[in-house]
């Protein structure tokens, strides 16, 4: 990813990737997740709709509790590029040579969140906590890169956030319930 | 929603955000992307 730079004559190196992962890691750490440094290629199937990843970051650490999406999917970046947070148990090999990677996670935040969130019961109501949705390409959502639709999927996401929609097939498998989780 | 954003964050706006989530009930969808050193000081 260098280049010549006309100006300076000289080489430089971008200073993030595609985004910048350690900042939004420290961002997520008080949670349990983290990114790791996988660059993945392909598509994963989320509540049965396919959706593109172009150049997506693995999700390296969910903490227990979180609903994991994995894939079997490419990973584009350049071998010997150990990871120090993402290999391991991911190494599971599909058909075609690509591993199994989580692509995403959903996430009811601790605190004292009751099952049952809307009961008017519940004097405290800044009790409920609220939730978390980690995924790591934002080419899907951009509208100059995005190769496929992927609003359906936000949508349901958001129904997730803000409403603890619980029945559009995002949290109802793939229960991360040990720690971490990857 | 967090899309891809670029800055870095401080002590108070990490501690701001999960005391937002854990206490206000407040929902957040972080997108990240790629992010892999040997990529970044690779010729390509």
């Amino acid at each position: 990813m260098r280049f010549f730079d006309d100006n300076t004559h000289s080489h430089w190196t971008p200073v993030t990737g595609g985004a910048n992962v350690p900042a939004l890691n420290d961002l997520l750490k008080p949670f349990g997740f983290a990114f790791g440094d996988r660059i993945l290629n392909g598509a994963a199937t989320m509540n049965g709709q396919a959706v593109a990843i172009a150049s997506g970051a693995n999700i390296a650490r969910a903490p227990a509790g979180a609903y994991l999406h994995k894939a079997f999917i490419a990973d584009k970046a350049p071998k010997g590029a150990g990871s120090s947070s993402a290999g391991g148990k991911s190494a599971v090999s599909g058909g075609n040579g690509n591993k199994e990677h989580a692509v995403a996670a959903f996430f009811q935040a601790p605190g004292a969140a009751p099952t049952d969130s809307q009961s008017s019961t519940n004097a405290n109501a800044k009790s409920v906590a609220g939730r978390l949705a980690v995924y790591g390409d934002s080419n899907c959502l951009d509208s100059s890169h995005t190769s496929s639709p992927c609003f359906p999927f936000m949508a349901n996401v958001l129904e997730f956030l803000t409403e603890n929609v619980r029945d559009t097939g995002l949290v109802s498998l793939f229960l991360c319930s040990y720690e971490p989780c990857d | 929603m967090l899309v891809d954003p670029e800055e870095e964050y401080s002590e108070s706006e990490v501690k701001k955000l999960r005391d937002d989530v854990v206490n206000e009930g407040l929902g957040v969808f972080v997108v990240g992307d790629w992010y892999n050193v040997k990529q970044m000081e690779g010729e390509f």
